[in-house]
């Protein structure tokens, strides 16, 4: 290296220093309040390990007990200290762990059957609830929660309908043990009876099922609300059957539910001494209510609009009406 | 009657001098500090539990309780024995008309006896302080150290055995070990049965699964944490194991010290 040329190198290194620094002060300014929080956060985050189930056995020499309460303090401390991510990935493999070492250890499972569907683990909560239901048969609660994961996230509306029916037969019993389902379980049972009825199309078991829903009910209020489910599931099915005694004779479904109300087939089929018999309970009231009335699209007494499908002649009712909104 | 009397005599002044010499020990204080520590531990435990804090104490402070007693037998027995070989104090003992079995005995006893301080003064401590937030706890508390009395009774039984002819150290880690394989006979016969296909190893695990002190016999805290019936067989079995494990130890240990030159 020249001797002359050892200033412009010290002056460049110099400029250099001064181009990082003055970066560094730019980066910092430019990043607010919020994203520092977010990468503080990041920073302090601790993923806790989980050990195999069979290492813990062998860890906790026969203080099975001990160490599943030990996981459970480390869960909670870990689910209490907040995840920018907003998913905790550890949740599952620790609930299943503390709950196959203990598992008779009630309030893990609760835990882990209401929070570990918003993680994105559903197989690790139905295990969970498969597991709840063989360790602690008799527990409404959870036997409730495993049943509206069923519903809510695998749409299983068989399984979950058949485990809402037993959360509530768990819960209503004498002796009943504790914590129960909530009231709703035989309600919830019911409707999700009638989505899997929707799915097969058999609206008539659907009304005998909310029939019987306001047969178990005590409550007046409850009872007249089970009812009208029942009252609707009478106008689905006259909706479906018309549009097939609509093909029958037109050779296609009705173009609109207007055109069905119109039509002599819709006439006939309300007039029908055995659909009437059929559906005897709730002829009566909707007749009372003028939901029959000639030539007017029925309104729904629970609220719901009826979606009418041409193409399949079928009749969903997922969306609430005007009049709910109202 | 006359002549067990006479024969328990010397066994009883052996198990007393034991026993006074081992509560003097200031090590052993230290311990017992450090347990005291770990079970009030257990209560801070508890408040930081969501809702479980009954459950968590239980576990927790029986736990500690239990293995601090077994820790502290353990190391104590083992250095006793060592210290009455090393201080030449058998050439006096056995100068007198005392038989080695019946040292053996009292060294036992005196050892037993230590166990019962230690179970009730934790045990104490901690159920003065369960009796006013978990009193339900109590009872499950009573029975879960009574089991606890009788393991580390058969642990003892072993240190005492490892002790007549070996280092204190290494009878000490002997009694350990035994302590590990017996919490961990149930979970490796789990293991055994799903993960190992030879069936030599098979026989061979059974034979030390039948053969070996099993211990996990003696934990019915998750009975007594659920509130599950116990079988009244069951404690008798128990019962049983234990005492014939006691004394095919310190038999053993009686055999040892017969052979021994002191």
């Amino acid at each position: 290296m020249r001797r002359s040329s050892r200033p412009l190198i010290w002056l460049l290194a110099l400029l250099a220093l001064a181009g990082i620094a003055t970066i560094q002060i730019a980066c910092d300014k430019v990043n607010d309040p919020i994203d520092q929080q977010r990468r503080l956060a990041v920073a302090k985050l601790k993923e806790p390990m989980v050990p195999s189930i069979k290492a813990l056995r062998f860890i906790s020499l026969g203080m099975d007990q001990v160490m599943a309460d030990y996981l459970w303090l480390q869960m909670i401390q870990y689910f209490g200290q907040g995840n920018p991510y907003g998913k905790y990935a550890a949740l599952g493999p620790m609930t299943d762990r503390i709950t196959e070492l203990d598992p008779k250890f009630e309030y893990p499972y609760e835990f882990g059957l209401v929070t570990l569907p918003f993680m994105d683990a559903v197989p690790t909560a139905i295990q969970i609830g498969d597991r709840a239901q063989k360790e602690l048969p008799g527990i409404g609660l959870l036997t409730y929660y495993h049943a509206s994961n069923y519903h809510l996230y695998l749409k299983d509306y068989q399984r979950a309908a058949d485990l809402y029916a037993k959360a509530a037969d768990e819960s209503e019993k004498d002796g009943a043990l504790e914590p129960t389902a909530p009231a709703a379980a035989r309600t919830l049972a019911a409707v999700a009876r009638s989505q899997v009825n929707s799915t097969i199309g058999d609206r008539y078991t659907s009304y005998v099922f909310w029939l019987t829903v306001a047969d178990h009910t005590s409550d007046p209020e409850s009872k007249e609300r089970n009812l009208k489910w029942a009252d609707h599931m009478t106008l689905v099915y006259l909706m479906e059957a018309g549009a097939e005694s609509y093909k029958s004779v037109h050779g296609q479904y009705p173009p609109s539910l207007t055109e069905l109300i119109k039509s002599e087939q819709w006439n006939s089929l309300v007039m029908n001494s055995q659909v009437q018999t059929l559906f005897s309970f709730s002829y009566p009231r909707l007749l009372e209510r003028g939901e029959l009335k000639k030539g007017e699209v029925p309104h729904s007494p629970i609220l719901r609009l009826f979606d009418y499908d041409p193409a399949t002649g079928k009749v969903s009712f997922d969306r609430l009406s005007k009049e709910a909104d109202n | 009657m006359n002549s067990l009397k006479k024969y328990f005599q010397p066994v009883w002044v052996v198990a007393k001098n034991s026993y006074r010499e081992v509560i003097r020990d200031k090590v052993l204080y230290g311990i017992l500090i450090v347990a005291m520590l770990v079970t009030a531990a257990s209560f801070f435990l508890a408040t930081i539990s969501l809702g479980q804090d009954s459950r968590i104490l239980q576990n927790t402070g029986l736990a500690a309780i239990h293995l601090f007693s077994a820790f502290i037998l353990i190391f104590v027995t083992t250095n006793s024995l060592a210290r009455d070989f090393d201080k030449r104090a058998l050439y006096l003992l056995f100068s007198k008309p005392l038989r080695r079995n019946q040292y053996v005995l009292g060294k036992y006893l005196g050892m037993l006896l230590l166990l019962l301080t230690t179970l009730l003064l934790l045990g104490g401590l901690f159920s003065l302080a369960t009796a006013f937030l978990h009193p339900e706890i109590l009872k499950n508390a009573a029975i879960s150290l009574s089991f606890s009395f009788l393991e580390v009774s058969l642990l003892t039984a072993l240190a005492v055995l490892f002790a007549s002819f070996t280092a204190p150290l290494n009878a000490t880690l002997y009694t350990a070990a035994f302590y590990l394989i017996g919490h961990s006979l149930p979970t490796m016969k789990l293991y055994m049965s799903t993960d190992v296909s030879s069936g030599v190893l098979k026989g061979a695990f059974n034979a030390c699964y039948y053969l070996l002190p099993n211990l996990e016999k003696f934990n019915f805290r998750p009975s007594l944490l659920y509130g599950m019936p116990i079988a009244g067989m069951q404690v008798v079995w128990t019962i049983l194991y234990a005492v014939l494990y006691i004394a095919l130890a310190i038999g053993l240990a009686v055999q040892v010290m017969k052979q021994r030159e002191v």
